[in-house]
């Protein structure tokens, strides 16, 4: 378990991107965000993945540890640039159609940019998202996994005590018990993070954001394919 | 993220026609429908017989090099030796040879991703737990069926004093519908120094690769079919928790797999077999519990049923003795009204004074006499108990 001093910077870590990555450790945490920004900015299903996997090949390029370099300015202005440009390139290939595998229908790659009046606003907020997923999961690897779904169950999915309860074997005091000591961690790693007592609601919203499984998966094969033959 | 030294039969593979394919004794090997770190695996037809099976090849050791296929011999000479008898949930191996450049094995070939049967058409693709998960969680009773089966074939290796170290869905091949728990290269016997090996993604995290390991990623297994999300979610239920909640069956699923998932190996299950008892004892619970309510029901009713007899036991020992009453009344007839309720024979006539009237409670009751064109004779509350005659006059 880590200990609570190490961890209190961990949203610090996360924010700047300073805390050093390998590959799949990066795409866990990045990937519903490129592919979430490359979706907002018009792209296809199919062409947001592509799009994943080109941002996560030019993140890593020659080296197996993602670490940035804060003189580059922030973190967070640099991944979103470099979205950008992979969306732009794809938006200048000389075919935009880009066929889905074993599809009949052509999907647009890209589709012409929608007016948008803040373009900036919905990449810092769908990077808080990351940051909050970020932190949920850190507080998901220190827990019981009992724990950790006692939490999960009453305070996200809002399920009451007594399913609770039938699901985790924890009897019902222990289950809100653990809820309340996932809870306290997380505001710990949270550290700077002003929740206004909106946390698990925020933690909420930034998980109902996120793609499916459906698309984790298919988007997880092709990664450890092609991270594997690099 | 997964570094798997064994064959991964779900990798979609191009026909490579650069090399020709190994010759393999009695076999025509097709193309190659999976690979590993150390070997392909080959959709085969044999020769004599027209049957389709999967042939994995494996080359022999080149000088300076790790040897896989000593590796491999040595696991499935292991399988044989420990395994009394053939496993309906352990991919069947039907012949180990060897060529001079290749050791090749030769198995069931696994269903076609559709659901439909092995064919030698192009576009099989075989089956197994992990590409059915690309289309999502299982259904529920499949989650329970495959649960039981994986589990199944993995304690009759654990029973037989092996560790498999390399459970994953892309190990579980899916053949007529059933799972079959599939590639022994990484298999050792459970009492031997277990080196850290198989898909890190499935390895528990204090890394002793030991039946409890083997159990560890078999809970990761079942949590991947009941969640249709990636191992490394767990224990998340995201969107299925409301579901899991109103289904008892994978709210034991559930369970079974936070039991299975601990992070202190002295909280697992000690091996598969233990794992399976618990489901068994699980499943079967609620069952019991629905006996138990019965019979809690049926002692319930009958008590209710005593307290009732004697309430009313009660009741008829206290109600007041019966007494008979005598009702006069002068100078006119009249009939006779007790508690506001006219007395009447049995065959609805009026009792009219002065007459006897048997069998009253020997209580206190209002007594009013009428007689038609006369206002009416209110005697009052009148205590039979105490009183056998009731006298009224009108004036």
């Amino acid at each position: 378990m880590m200990n609570g001093k190490t961890r209190a910077t961990l949203l610090e870590q996360l924010r700047d991107g300073t805390h050093p990555l390998a590959w799949d450790e990066f795409f866990g945490r990045y990937w519903s965000l490129v592919f979430g920004y490359a979706r907002h900015r018009g792209c296809s299903d199919y062409t947001a993945e592509e799009i994943v996997q080109e941002v996560m090949l030019k993140v890593f390029e020659e080296k197996d540890v993602f670490q940035y370099d804060p003189r580059r300015g922030r973190f967070r202005d640099w991944l979103a640039a470099v979205v950008r440009n992979k969306v732009a390139e794809h938006r200048r290939r000389p075919s935009e159609r880009v066929r889905a595998p074993g599809g009949d229908s052509p999907l647009r790659g890209v589709e012409p940019e929608a007016d948008e009046p803040q373009p900036d606003a919905a990449w810092e907020r769908a990077f808080e998202d990351t940051l909050l997923a970020a932190l949920l999961d850190a507080a998901r690897r220190e827990v019981n996994p009992r724990d950790f779904l006692a939490f999960e169950l009453l305070a996200i999915e809002g399920l009451s005590g007594a399913e609770v309860a039938r699901i985790t074997g924890l009897s019902r005091n222990a289950a809100y018990k653990a809820r309340r000591r996932v809870l306290k961690r997380l505001r710990q790693l949270g550290g700077t993070y002003a929740d206004n007592g909106q946390l698990t609601e925020r933690i909420k919203q930034a998980l109902s954001s996120r793609p499916g499984p459906a698309v984790q998966r298919s988007l997880t094969t092709r990664m450890e394919r092609t991270m594997r033959s690099r | 993220m997964s570094d798997s030294s064994t064959s991964d039969a779900n990798a979609a593979l191009p026909c490579d026609n650069d090399q020709p394919p190994p010759d393999v004794p009695d076999f025509d090997l097709i193309r190659p429908i999976g690979r590993g770190g150390f070997g392909q695996v080959w959709l085969a037809r044999n020769r004599t017989t027209g049957h389709l099976r999967a042939v994995k090849v494996i080359p022999l050791r080149r000088s300076g090099t790790t040897d896989p296929a000593g590796r491999e011999i040595t696991s499935l000479t292991r399988l044989e030796a420990n395994l009394r008898r053939r496993h309906p949930n352990l991919l069947n191996i039907h012949h180990v040879g060897k060529t001079a450049k290749h050791l090749f094995y030769v198995m069931d070939l696994a269903d076609d991703v559709s659901g439909a049967a092995a064919s030698a058409e192009s576009d099989y693709r075989p089956a197994t737990l992990q590409s059915r998960l690309q289309n999502g969680p299982l259904p529920p009773p499949q989650c329970g069926s495959c649960a039981r089966q994986l589990l199944e074939g993995l304690a009759s290796l654990h029973e037989a004093g092996m560790v498999h170290r390399d459970v994953k869905p892309a190990n579980c091949l899916l053949v007529d519908g059933q799972l079959k728990l599939a590639d022994f290269g990484l298999l050792t016997e459970a009492d031997r120094q277990i080196s850290r090996v198989g898909t890190e993604k499935y390895m528990p995290p204090d890394g002793r690769m030991d039946t409890r390991a083997d159990v560890y990623a078999a809970g990761l297994v079942i949590y991947e079919m009941i969640t249709g999300l990636p191992a490394d979610s767990f224990p998340r239920l995201g969107d299925k928790a409301q579901e899991v909640a109103e289904d008892p069956a994978l709210c034991v699923l559930t369970r079974l797999t936070l039991g299975a998932c601990q992070p202190d190996p002295q909280q697992r299950f000690p091996d598969a077999r233990a794992m399976l008892g618990e489901l068994t004892a699980s499943e079967s619970q609620p069952a019991s519990r629905r006996v138990r309510s019965r019979r809690r029901m049926v002692v319930s009713i009958a008590t209710l049923a005593g307290i009732l007899m004697l309430a009313m036991i009660g009741i008829w020992a206290s109600r007041p003795p019966r007494v008979h009453v005598n009702f006069i009344t002068e100078p006119f007839e009249a009939t006779i009204f007790i508690d506001d309720v006219r007395q009447v024979t049995p065959d609805g006539t009026p009792y009219t004074t002065p007459c006897t009237l048997e069998n009253l409670p020997a209580r206190v009751h209002r007594v009013v006499f009428k007689h038609e064109g006369l206002p009416d004779r209110v005697v009052g509350q009148i205590d039979f108990a105490a009183t056998r005659q009731v006298v009224a006059r009108w004036p």
